[in-house]
């Protein structure tokens, strides 16, 4: 546990808001996107406002788009004691779905959880960890999909050892990083250009300051974890002023050791690059060891993970998975959805996305003694992903500007805007995508957002010019993005915007002038 | 040593966790069972929990003056400004901070804490706006009405988000559905508490042997486990409902329609603490003569807050020699790096097991940190020494001596700068220098063993390199002014914790003052005695140059009858010391004048008594009989004259302390500027608005 003389402002916080609010319950919408049978749809823009409830804003929203599938996620506070789900229910947990008219390659889920005022972590305490498969671009095959859950269960597992640290962030695919060799280095300030998504896990754990041992023992677990599969390791670099972006190696990826344990373990594992995936979320109070158990249990089922994002909005845990369809359950079925307590959409998952046959050495499951039994499942499937080896760079973005109430006089989304605005720029960029996507309603009427935006650059570019192009589309985008919202009527004192191409450089966030 | 008084921090904070829920299961044993559901009010939980979260945050205080001033030894009277931020307040909390509970959404008003206090403290709080207007404020029974609806609903929510009470073999189960009044118990429990201020205690502890489920005994036993399966001994619920049992929460209304708002309430008057006070009336106060009035405030800074400034004024008679504050900000980040180092150093083989990659990156992360104290305290070491200097400039031409500067600068080597020094802040600079010039770039290879990195956390400790200084800038004599500012620990997301900061003050009373004009009294009598003496008794000065022969000349002989004058010689001896002590400021005994003039007081009385005993001597004896009576009073005005020097000399080594020995100095600073630690010394006066408890 965090030391106490925290915890109890952050939990007179968290009574305060639900008190506040019409209940303790928080609302949210869950979108499932992606079509099935081979069929692309293009990708939603991303928004605070929740699509149940397009007059309100979500006080969090999170994003994730790895492929034409992905996940939104928005979170807010409801003003009248009501659950969106009808009928007599006094459970902690409600979810229905919902239709979406706007768009008819989403699936949409909405409900209400009770949060759970024991979870009182702060992601401001906590330690990053960037779990490298290899550096090329993703294009994981179904023994890559096993092997990323193998590797989840090992860090969740890591997480829950002992009295047990809480997961906060968890993504794969993220941007894989290595140091950068001399000729990117410069002064110390330049990079290699990254790949925007690489078989590679980021995980955000939130520590106890009061007990650094069990950081030291997360850390060794999770370096014994990486040396037996091969993968590399880098942790976020601790010293004093640096901040997020900078990483420490420890281990470089071991691509022979990583192919041996592949082989060895899921070697029988169907060849290929996996053609209809289902999408899942599961949904519940935050608790620590939840992530563990869904992980633990996905293993054992023998269910891969193309793609993962874990993250904890306003307490609530949505854990967001993107599972392969095994080739022997692969139908022309339309794409469907359904919510199911975490015992029967585990099973259901299973039946869809197990792959092996092997029915004799499943274990009877037992999620339903764990921190997670009270988690819903929601499901989507079958959806086609386009996994494709195309060489993408990532920019990050974060900003702050004021909030504005009302909908019809509010400025169009800051992602969207800079994604617009480096379209617009044909004759260097081929075409770019929202990849991750997080924004906050702060407390004081602002609005913080963060997100990777992966943009494919056009043909002809030698390497080395890549950083030079990139820092020059960088601050020619911000600058006209910024433009675009004064004129917007956003005052420009009040924002806050910067676009990079190296993750660090969001450090320190500064006023534009 | 250290690590013992850690241990004992934490086995303290253990106890108090125990505690909290051994008190709370007291009260639920006295408090009687209600037999129908306590109120509900969702307006009250709103702005009870709210009201608690922001009076344990003050996020929306930016700036906090207090304007101290000592109404007499023991007694401090402070008058506190804020600035209020109105912009932190989020629409739902203004919504449900609002004064008028059936207003409209966004209210004209706003009911807001301002400070909390001990429940002790229970003088009326006037609190004014920046137009001087009295600011309405809320009762404390409506406070504590609004504390007790969200502490039942703060209850209410760990018992339905707990996933026991879905499963119907779990207590929790059946005290949400079908248990009510062990439930209902509870509630009232907290009310109970809330009301009382958490004080229990039962002359019985015998117990019924019934087991009905409508027995009392059984309904308190469900809720007691009830309350020991939700709240662990060290819940933070448990805490926060401490903390409303035990305080009451300054609550003012503001006007929203305005961003920023001022306010100034003139706090209680605060009594010193109990030692002090206890030897108020005993010989024993009046027999300890000060040099100087040392005092000692301390208060509590909420962390949001990024200015704090504390003003002393005192009478023009006293001079405030040494005013400095010290504060705790760095403690979350110093425990943190303290807690580092015992745990790399702990498994520091298995670090290098696993991989010297990650071992130096948990070497280097604590080197930086290092780095950083060191600039920090370096900083503060070079403006404490700034304020010395000008201090002695105000009387005398030598510049104080500091180690730091006199000593010639060695040449540390980076191996030598890893092993933490006698002046510790010194061995930090070099340290931050060798760090920046890149020569600790390999630390894994042994160069910062365990046995180090222990010593290093050792030394942190003990030498509260956690403290930092600012230093009196307000240029007047008699008064103090300090301006604190907050200091971020790097990119490390700030602590909620309030930053405890102390300030230290030491008056004096420096010529031209009481002892000074008391001298002159006393050289007065004595030139008088030795006048008579010469007149009267010429044979007493035979053998002493210069005044021998012109007590050859002067005097008279008397025949040992009695003296013709004896009239105008008693006359003289009583009425000059009478009417030059007459002239003499001497203030009460109460007044911080009063106990700084202790010394001057008793050398003046006993002087006049000297010269009324002699005058009396001089009436009633024959003149043969004088000579031993003037011996005496001139050895006893000698002997006080002798005293005066003294005084006079132990106040010119004070007035040149470089670093005051008492316990608010930290030991870093007494360590840098001295050679020998020495003995640290408790202040005359200590003050403090912390509980009790946390009081060194």
């Amino acid at each position: 546990m965090p030391s106490t003389s925290r915890l109890h402002p952050a939990l007179a916080a968290v009574a305060a808001r639900a008190a506040s609010a019409g209940s303790p319950a928080v609302l949210f919408n869950v979108s499932h996107f992606g079509v099935g049978n081979g069929s692309v749809a293009p990708l939603p823009s991303t928004d605070i406002a929740p699509p149940t409830e397009q007059d309100h804003v979500a006080t969090e929203t999170l994003a994730f788009h790895p492929a034409a599938a992905g996940f939104q996620v928005h979170t807010w506070a409801p003003e009248t004691p009501h659950k969106p789900v009808g009928g007599v229910s006094i459970s902690r947990i409600a979810v229905g779905p919902q239709v979406d008219e706007r768009n008819l390659a989403c699936h949409l889920y909405g409900g209400s959880v009770v949060i759970n005022p024991n979870f009182l972590y702060d992601p401001a305490h906590s330690t990053e960890i960037l779990l490298t498969l290899g550096y090329e671009t993703w294009q994981p095959d179904y023994a890559d999909s096993l092997m990323i859950a193998r590797v989840y269960q090992g860090v969740a597992a890591a997480a829950a050892n002992g009295d047990g640290v809480p997961i906060l962030f968890l993504q794969s695919p993220v941007a894989p990083f290595r140091d950068p060799p001399g000729r990117f280095r410069e002064d110390g300030s330049g990079e290699a250009p990254r790949v925007a998504n690489g078989m590679a896990m980021r995980v955000l754990i939130g520590l106890d300051e009061g007990h650094p041992q069990k950081r030291i023992a997360l850390l060794g677990k999770i370096s014994d974890l990486a040396q037996g599969y091969g993968l590399g390791l880098q942790i976020a670099d601790r010293r004093f002023g640096r901040v997020r972006g900078e990483w420490w190696s420890v281990l470089a990826p071991d691509a022979d050791r990583y192919a041996a344990a592949k082989a060895e373990l899921f070697g029988w594992a169907p060849p290929g690059v996996p053609e209809s995936v289902q999408l899942l979320t599961f949904v519940g109070p935050a608790r620590v060891g939840s992530s563990a158990a869904i992980a633990a249990d996905l293993m054992a089922r023998n269910i891969g993970v193309l793609a993962v994002s874990a993250a904890t909005l306003q307490e609530i845990a949505f854990i967001n998975v993107m599972t392969p369809i095994a080739p022997a359950r692969l139908t022309d079925t339309p794409t469907s959805g359904t919510c199911l307590p975490i015992v029967e959409g585990l099973g259901q998952v299973a039946s869809d996305c197990g792959l092996t046959r092997r029915q004799g050495v499943r274990v009877r499951s037992r999620i339903g003694e764990t921190a997670a039994t009270d988690y819903q499942v929601l499901s989507t499937g079958p959806v086609s992903p386009r996994i494709a080896a195309s060489a993408e760079h990532p920019l990050w973005l974060s900003w702050i500007i004021p909030l504005e109430h009302d909908a019809a006089k509010r400025p169009p989304d800051v992602a969207q805007l800079v994604l617009a605005q480096l379209c617009e720029a044909a004759d260097r960029v081929a075409g770019g995508r929202i990849d991750y996507y997080r924004v906050r309603v702060l407390a004081d009427g602002r609005v913080r957002g963060r997100a990777k935006v992966s943009v494919s650059l056009t043909e002809g570019i030698v390497r080395t010019h890549i950083p030079a192009l990139l820092s020059e589309l960088c601050a020619w985008a911000q600058r006209e993005v910024v433009a675009t919202l004064v004129r917007d009527h956003v005052p420009l004192r009040t924002i806050r915007l910067r676009l990079a191409w190296r993750e660090r450089w969001l450090g320190r966030v500064s006023t534009v002038m | 040593m250290v690590s013992n008084a850690a241990l004992t921090t934490r086995a303290r904070s253990r106890t108090a966790s125990r505690d909290r829920l051994a008190s709370f299961l007291v009260a639920l044993r006295q408090t009687p069972i209600p037999t129908s559901p306590p109120p509900h009010d969702s307006q009250q939980e709103a702005l009870g929990l709210n009201l608690l979260a922001l009076a344990l945050r003050l996020e929306h205080i930016d700036r906090m003056s207090e304007a101290l001033t000592l109404a007499d030894s023991t007694h401090m009277a402070r008058s506190v400004s804020i600035d209020v931020n109105m912009t932190v307040l989020t629409p739902e909390q203004i919504h449900a901070l609002r004064s008028d509970p059936s207003g409209e959404y966004r209210p004209a008003a706003v009911w807001v804490p301002v400070a909390r206090q001990s429940r002790t403290d229970l003088a009326p709080v006037v609190v004014r706006n920046a137009a001087g207007e009295v600011v309405p404020r809320l009762t404390q029974v409506e406070t504590a009405h609004a504390l007790i609806h969200g502490m039942s609903k703060a209850f209410r929510m760990f018992l339905n988000s707990d996933p026991r009470t879905e499963d119907p073999g779990e207590l929790l189960h059946d005290i949400r559905h079908g248990l009510n009044r062990s439930r209902w118990l509870i509630e009232a429990t907290i009310a109970n508490m809330i009301d009382t201020g958490g004080r229990h205690s039962s002359p019985v502890s015998a117990r019924s042997a019934r087991h009905r489920a409508t027995d009392s005994d059984s309904i308190r036993d469900k809720a007691a486990r009830a309350v020991e399966d939700l709240f662990p001994d060290d819940s933070p619920f448990l805490r926060l409902l401490d903390i409303a049992a035990s305080e009451y929460l300054l609550v003012a209304q503001v006007r929203t329609n305005k961003t920023q708002a001022f306010l100034r309430y003139d706090a209680p008057v605060l009594p010193a603490r109990d030692r002090d006070l206890r030897g108020r009336a005993t010989i024993a106060r009046w027999g300890t003569f000060q040099h100087e009035f040392t005092v000692r405030y301390s208060t509590v800074i909420p962390r949001a807050v990024n200015s704090y400034h504390v003003t002393l004024e005192v009478p023009p008679e006293i001079q405030v020699r040494r005013f400095f504050l010290t504060s705790d900000v760095d403690a979350p980040a110093l425990r943190t790096l303290v807690n580092d180092m015992r745990a790399v150093a702990d498994s520091y083989q298995q670090l290098q097991g696993v991989s010297p990659k990650l071992l130096e990156l948990e070497l280097q992360g604590i080197v930086s940190r290092l780095a950083e104290f060191g600039r920090r305290r370096y900083r503060d070491l070079e403006s404490f020494m700034a304020y010395i200097e000008d201090c002695y400039s105000t009387f005398s031409r030598r510049r104080p001596r500091f180690p730091a500067r006199t000593e010639p600068p060695a040449t540390i080597t980076p191996a030598e700068s890893l092993v933490p020094q006698r002046r510790i802040i010194t061995g930090l600079g070099h340290l931050s220098h060798q760090y920046e010039t890149d020569n600790l770039r390999k630390l894994a290879d042994g160069s910062l063993g365990p046995e180090t990195l222990n010593q290093w956390a050792d030394a942190l400790t003990a030498s509260q390199v956690y403290s930092d200084i600012y230093v009196d800038n307000d240029p007047r004599e008699n008064a103090g002014h300090a301006h604190w500012q907050r200091r971020p620990f790097g990119t490390d997301h700030q602590s909620v914790e309030p930053v405890s900061a102390t300030v230290y003050m030491a008056l004096v009373d420096d010529p031209p003052s009481l002892a000074s004009n008391v001298s002159k009294l006393l050289l007065a009598v004595l030139l008088l005695v030795v006048g008579f003496g010469m007149v009267l008794q010429p044979q007493l000065f035979q053998h002493i140059p210069l005044l021998g022969p012109i007590g050859e000349k002067v005097g008279i002989s008397t025949d040992g009858g009695p003296i013709s004058s004896a009239d105008a010689i008693v006359t003289m001896l009583l009425l000059v010391p009478g009417l030059m002590l007459s002239r003499l400021d001497i203030p009460s005994n109460k007044s911080v004048l009063g106990r700084l003039r202790i010394f001057p007081r008793y050398v003046a009385y006993t002087t006049v008594f000297v010269a009324g005993g002699l005058a009396l001597t001089v009436a009633s004896a024959r003149s043969d009989h004088l000579a031993v009576p003037f011996v005496v009073a001139m050895a006893a005005l000698l002997v006080l004259a002798v005293l005066v020097l003294v005084d006079g000399v132990t106040k010119a080594v004070k007035r040149r302390g470089r670093v005051p020995r008492s316990h608010v100095s930290p030991t870093w600073l007494i360590s840098e500027i001295k050679r020998k630690p020495g003995r640290r010394k408790r202040c005359a006066a200590n003050f403090s608005t912390i509980g009790p408890d946390d009081h060194a």
